[in-house]
């Protein structure tokens, strides 16, 4: 525990430790059924069997496509939604947000941070209303000049001098770059030991999106704060992130350190998500073909749901969901490509052929289930 | 067609609402109607007649749940007791004799202010910004003048100064009710007037709503892509910015339908038009409570039937409803 | 969309700057609600006062019977003598009274089962809305009558009881929707994330955003209730001694007002209703108007910008002859030129101001070409496709350019000095828009073979229902749908697909040019990357040329011939997009090109650009960019740049480049670029100071 200069406590955890961790979480919502009951107990599968670890100082990348699950996934980290199965544990302890007083308190140490910033402010309140109710909640026994100087510290914090240029404003009069900022204030004023931060930066002008992207290392850094950065930019996950995490119709499909998940990408759907991004770099032009679309998640793809997409799919995929196959140090793969047979090796080869990395891959170990 | 089931599922809850509703009043009103009633009569009534009013307002031996049962058996049955504005005519009678002159002439006139208000909406929107949006404070005023006040000037022009139609009534007297072209002619000449106040006090609704709604389509991508394909301008109107204009007044229709209804209800008292209005109003000043519970049925039953109706069009003008 | 929003925005940010917390005052300046707001006052005061500004006792009896209006008796009397006025002033305050309490009372009961039911929703929602949809149902006039008929006939009171118990269920209805809305709202939602209370959600995020909708219900119940009060005491169900506009009906109707021809008796009574009825709709309006801006924008500026755009189209015929023969003797050098775009202008009429959101804007697209514009939000990008199209709507205005189309056999015509005939014709058949949203874009209600169909058939009259029906097919299978698909709705295609069929609207008629509004910008990568390849593969085949509009600047460097980077309303940029890639020159390109992470190669350095793109409304003066531009120096801030033509590279479009960097000696502030191009050493200097 460490104070700042105006006083406040922080949630400091030493880098490199878990502090946010999510076991097997899954989330069905209910499809809204009618009274005669066609449509009844069908749900979908938003997030199915997530495991992820939120380390203290370290940014965690989560990319997928839009309904893939990623954003779901990060309410259900801040505890908005209940979970279907699986548990969330901070600091090795399982979070119970049910009622509101332990909501607040997992709230005050977890902080969600939205994609829109016009939309995440209360038209009709000023900035100051709007950080006035976060702090309120967050620093329950401070006076009122209290309050002031910890609002006038956060929007410091964010860059945002001198802080009675923004505090009297309304969120229209505001750009989105600034906008975002006064939200990461916002969420600072719960001074969290994790943020989750959906989107941060999708909807800003690309000139401005870097500065709020090194506003959210910097604090990630300085102030040792866990991050999970949700976004559906590949590219940026590659410059901001440690780790990254993709994510495919609610699963987690490849996981490693940004560079290894970008530059050697494992699982098929990984592959094309690159080769589908614009990106003027790139020397070759092999692309990875791309057959059909993002499937229903209300009745989802047996086996691996990647199967009906994948031009490496083998007989299994359609029959078995793929376990992990750690593929490289650090890196795994949900896919059946590295199990070690003769058949995934041809995979293997006809992958390295057409997705045009050159060496063919080695088969890859199983993960066993407690592994991360 | 998921959406119609859940949407008669819904009509029969209302309709089971509104006749338990007209159940339940009389039992939890204050005050002795009943007594007051028979006092009235002093003494004239049948007791069959007296019974049935203390039937009518739970003064009964019977249990609740026994009444309730009865009441529902009675609904079905079209047995609604006597009418004592019209005693001894039993209501369904009195009804029976009505409600044809009604239906007539609200659905003819929802109809006409509907088209006629719904397509001055859609050229005064199409339109925005000319001369026609003068038009709007003239509209709002004539909707909202009160559909009776509006009738008596209309009667006071064409009837008593200008003679060109008559005061009041539905037919000639020299006339037999019946499907011939003299009665005919006779009820269509004495309907022109309720109906014009109908339709003219109900138009400035619908425009209002339809001009609304079509100054907001018309700044919607498709109308600005259907203007890009040089489509011919009226396809523009109609099938790209009318068609997608007129569903939320379908949706509304609900409303603005009780609205006519009640309006045309007291207009019909003005005329004196042999309809239900004029009938409400004669139980309504003779304390008919029997009556007044069997025109409000009726009504209701029409009104949701209608409503079903408007579910049905909006169902067929609006694909994305048609799956569930 | 782009488009309309970002009007929308700018208009409301014109409306509102300085005092915005009393911003919705404005809409009171309006003369139809001001009107409103002044029939409402009145009546209120009198209301107030009415009792003892009366002349006389209401139901004091005299002999001067049915008198017409006179000195003594303002509006007559009635048929037992009594003063008419007298009457409706006592009435006044009884059906205001009844008014306004019954819809305080229908307007609470309202708030709360629409709040309760939006915000809780689950089975509350269902229940409250049933309910609340019941009661919408069943016809409030008739329940009414019976009330009331119950009920003793004491007073008021019970009156306004019944009224409100009729009158909650559509506000419900509107606010639960409403409600609903807004709890999807993102700012719902973060300050749940916050750690805020349910109770302090809903009283301070959600209600104050309801209050306009909620004081329109208000005004709205207050108009039914009179209404109503009016004919339940018509029908003679009220205390007809208690003096009310409806009682004063009442006695008229009784009377016989009508045999005796005693007009004065019933015209005022219902007058006043009507007026007080229009004054309290004409208000509402102003409130629909701040709820709604796209019904605001149909009033403001709409005037000021048809007026401009008359005084524009009589200018036009003088300007037609000079740009046709201007443009035959320029017709053997450009002769693959397809659109030249010279000098166009865009402004924005707010009121009392002007705002340029496309400022002398010169590109030229050649045949089978890609042109790809590029800027941030407030560039103009979309106003330029929009206005390419003549699509822009006020208070959009094209205040000056020419936009120069060249047909195959040679002829050049001016797009902009067309008559709205020529431009029906000339749209799709030469120039097609693909917009953003293809789920806005194409119409909700009609087939997708429909919506391609009727641009055929409002082109080619000529052709059979079956040659049409062909070519529909034909189009489909061309951008890559299932021709089964044709009879789908837009809704029941996926995203990727209406993006598709969008293309397959735009390709109709084999136009030469397709302008396209950020297409890909909603769309998922892999997706993007699909429809992308099929635009190119359709423009090798089909050889028409696309003006490629984005903010994404890497997607624009892979396809695109020639690149135009827009920023605050001018071309800052215009290169071979190879060349741009290698050497962006303009300070601001090399800034966006640095803000895009790569995904292959070596990590690079990211940069950015300080600050955030400028407000059109208060532009730097000199060159826009040098607030944020690291190599801005003096006269940045004093001249505007104009393109300057560049040595090096180029296949095609020599690159240019609105910088001062690039002027020749760096002392002649108004020099005319030249087409020769800048001497090497301008370039040399920009290394340098990098």
């Amino acid at each position: 525990m460490t104070t700042t200069e105006t006083g406040m406590v922080r949630n400091e955890t030493a880098p490199g430790v878990a502090v946010l961790e999510a076991r097997h979480v899954t989330k069905e919502f209910p499809v809204r059924g009618n009274p005669f009951g066609r449509g009844k107990g069908r749900v979908v599968h938003a997030v199915d069997d997530v495991s992820l670890v939120l380390y203290a100082g370290r940014i965690t990348a989560l990319v997928g496509e839009s309904g893939s699950g990623k954003s779901t996934f990060a309410r259900l980290l801040a505890a908005l939604h209940p979970l279907t199965r699986g548990e969330i544990l901070f600091k090795g302890e399982k979070v119970d947000a049910r009622g509101g007083r332990r909501f607040r308190e997992h709230v005050s140490r977890v902080q969600l941070i939205l994609q829109d910033p016009f939309g995440s402010f209360n038209p009709v309140a000023t900035i100051a209303r709007t950080l006035m109710r976060a702090v309120r909640i967050h620093h329950r026994t401070a006076s009122p000049a209290r309050r002031k100087a910890i609002i006038d510290d956060l929007l410091a914090q964010v860059s945002l001098r001198p802080a009675a240029q923004f505090t009297q404003k309304y969120p229209h009069e505001l750009s989105g770059g600034q906008l975002q900022r006064i939200s990461i204030a916002r969420a600072l004023a719960a001074d969290p030991a994790v943020f989750l931060a959906d989107e941060p930066v999708s909807s800003l002008d690309v000139s401005i999106r870097l500065g709020v992207l090194n506003l959210l290392r910097k604090l990630t850094e300085e102030r040792g704060v866990a991050l999970l950065y949700v976004t559906h930019d590949i590219a940026s996950a590659r410059y901001f992130a440690e780790d990254t995490a993709v994510m495919y119709a609610g699963q987690l499909v490849e996981h490693g350190s940004s560079e290894q998940v970008t530059q050697n990408a494992a699982h098929p759907y990984t592959q094309l998500l690159i080769s589908s991004a614009p990106d003027p770099s790139r020397a070759d032009e092999n692309r990875v073909p791309d057959i059909g679309q993002p499937p229903s998640l209300i009745n989802p793809p047996s086996g691996c749901r990647f199967h009906p997409r994948c031009p490496f799919a083998m007989e299994r995929c359609a029959e078995e969901a793929p376990p992990r196959f750690a593929v490289d140090d650090g890196q795994w793969a949900r896919c059946w490509l590295y199990a070690d047979d003769d058949e995934a090796a041809a995979g293997r080869a006809q992958n390295a052929r057409l997705h045009g990395t050159g060496a063919i891959r080695r088969a890859g170990r199983p993960v066993p289930d407690g592994e991360l | 067609m998921r959406v119609l089931l859940r949407r008669g599922f819904f009509y029969l809850v209302t309709a089971w609402a509104a006749i338990s509703l007209n159940f339940l009043l009389p039992r939890i009103m204050p005050g002795d109607p009943a007594d007051a009633l028979i006092e009235k009569f002093h003494g004239k009534l049948t007791p069959a007649a007296v019974k049935a009013l203390r039937v009518l307002f739970g003064q009964s031996h019977a249990s609740l749940w026994q009444q309730y049962v009865d009441y529902w058996h009675n609904v079905f049955t079209g047995n609604f007791g006597i009418s004592y504005a019209y005693y001894p005519t039993s209501v369904s009678d009195v009804l029976g004799q009505s409600i044809g002159w009604t239906l007539v002439l609200i659905s003819v006139c929802t109809v006409l202010g509907f088209l006629i208000g719904t397509g001055l909406g859609m050229i005064v929107g199409w339109k925005r910004g000319s001369w026609l949006d003068s038009l709007i404070p003239i509209t709002t005023l004539l909707s909202s003048i009160p559909y009776f006040w509006f009738a008596i000037c209309v009667v006071l022009l064409f009837a008593i100064v200008l003679h060109w139609f008559p005061l009041s009534g539905g037919y000639s007297v020299t006339e037999t009710i019946g499907l011939n072209w003299g009665f005919i002619s006779s009820a269509t000449y004495y309907a022109v007037l309720p109906a014009l106040t109908i339709v003219v006090a109900s138009i400035g609704g619908w425009l209002i709503g339809m001009r609304n709604m079509m100054v907001t389509t018309l700044s919607e991508d498709y109308v600005k892509l259907a203007e890009a394909k040089g489509l011919p301008k009226r396809r523009i109107m109609f099938t790209y910015a009318a068609r997608n204009a007129m569903l939320p007044s379908f949706s509304s229709f609900a409303m603005s339908l009780g609205f006519v209804v009640g309006g045309s209800i007291v207009t019909e008292v003005v005329f004196n038009y042999p309809g239900i209005g004029t009938v409400l109003f004669k139980a309504a000043q003779a304390q008919d409570y029997p009556l007044m519970q069997g025109i409000f049925l009726v009504i209701t039953v029409t009104v949701l039937v209608a409503n079903m109706l408007a579910d049905l069009a909006y169902v067929f003008l609006d694909p994305r409803t048609r799956e569930g | 969309m782009a488009i309309s929003a970002a009007t929308a925005q700018e208009a409301e940010s014109t409306d509102t700057t300085g005092s915005s917390r009393f911003g919705w005052l404005r809409a009171f300046r309006r003369p139809m609600t001001l009107t409103g707001v002044v029939i409402v006052g009145v009546f209120c005061v009198l209301a107030i006062i009415g009792p003892w500004i009366a002349p006389y006792d209401p139901s004091g009896v005299s002999k001067a019977t049915l008198q017409p209006p006179s000195p003594e008796h303002w509006l007559g009397t009635t048929q037992t003598g009594q003063d008419i006025l007298s009457q409706m002033l006592y009435g006044t305050q009884v059906s205001m009274l009844v008014g306004v309490l019954a819809a305080v009372v229908a307007t609470l009961l309202s708030v709360v089962v629409g709040l309760a039911a939006g915000y809780l929703g689950g089975v509350s929602d269902e229940i409250l809305s049933l309910l609340a949809n019941v009661f919408l149902v069943i016809p409030a006039l008739p329940l009414t009558v019976i009330l009331a008929a119950y009920l003793p006939k004491t007073g008021s009171f019970g009156i306004i009881l019944v009224i409100s118990i009729t009158g909650w269920a559509w506000g419900a209805r509107v606010l639960r929707a409403q409600t609903l809305s807004l709890r999807k709202r993102d700012f719902v939602e973060a300050a749940r994330a916050t750690g805020e209370r349910t109770t302090s959600i809903i009283f301070r995020d959600i209600f104050p955003n309801q209050v306009a909708v909620i004081a329109a219900s208000f005004l709205g119940t207050v108009t039914g209730a009179i209404l109503t009060q009016a004919s339940l005491a018509f029908l003679g169900l009220t205390n007809v001694t208690e003096w009310s506009w409806g009682t004063i009906l009442y006695w008229a109707q009784v009377s016989s007002a009508l045999l005796t021809n005693s007009w004065w008796w019933f015209v005022p009574a219902g007058a006043a209703i009507a007026l007080l009825g229009t004054g309290l709709s004409l208000v509402n309006f102003g409130i629909d108007e701040f709820i709604n801006p796209r019904l605001r924008q149909a009033g403001i500026g709409t005037k000021k910008a048809q007026r401009a755009q008359a005084k524009a189209a009589r200018a036009k015929a003088p300007r037609r002859r000079r740009s046709e023969a201007r443009s035959s003797q320029g017709r053997t050098r450009t002769s693959d030129v397809i659109l030249q775009i010279n000098d166009l202008e865009v402004d924005y009429v707010g009121e009392g101001s002007i705002t340029k959101a496309v400022n002398g804007v010169s590109l030229t697209l050649r045949r089978g070409e890609v042109l790809g514009i590029a800027g941030e939000s407030g560039s103009g990008k979309s106003t330029l496709a929009h206005a390419i199209t003549r699509l822009h709507k006020p208070p959009a205005q094209i205040s000056a350019g020419e936009l120069l189309y060249q047909r195959d056999d040679g002829t050049t015509i001016d797009i902009l000095a067309m008559d709205e005939d020529e431009l029906r014709r000339f749209r799709w058949e030469e120039l097609a828009i693909v917009f953003q949203s293809a789920m806005h874009a194409l119409n909700p209600i009609l087939r997708i073979g429909t919506q391609i169909d009727d641009a055929i058939k409002a082109h080619r009259p000529a052709m059979s229902a079956g040659e049409r029906a062909a070519r529909v097919l034909e189009l489909l299978d061309l951008v890559g749908i299932q021709t089964d698909r044709v009879d789908a709705y837009p809704h029941e295609l996926s995203g990727g697909m209406r993006q598709r069929a969008m293309i397959a609207v735009g390709l109709a008629l084999d136009p030469e040019i397709i302008v396209m509004d950020e297409p890909t910008t909603a769309l998922d990568v892999v997706i993007q990357r699909q429809v992308v390849e099929k635009i190119i593969e359709l423009k090798d085949r089909l050889g028409f040329s696309v003006i490629f509009i984005t903010h994404d600047l890497s997607l624009l460097i892979e396809m695109s011939d020639t690149i135009a980077v827009m920023y605050a309303g001018r071309v800052v940029e215009l290169a071979d997009a190879k060349e741009f890639y290698r050497n962006p020159r303009h300070p601001y390109s090399g800034g966006l090109l640095g803000s895009f992470p790569t995904l292959s190669g070596p990590k690079r350095e990211l940069e950015g650009i300080p600050g955030a793109p400028p407000d059109l409304r208060r532009l730097p003066s000199g060159c826009a960019f040098n607030p944020r531009c690291p190599l801005a120096f003096d006269r940045c801030t004093a001249v505007v740049p104009p393109l300057f033509a560049l040595a090096g590279e180029a296949e095609w479009q020599q690159a240019q480049a609105a910088c001062l960097l690039y002027e020749g000696d760096g002392s002649a502030p108004d020099r005319v670029p030249s087409d020769e191009g800048a001497p090497r050493e301008d370039h040399r200097l920009v290394e340098e100071a990098r």
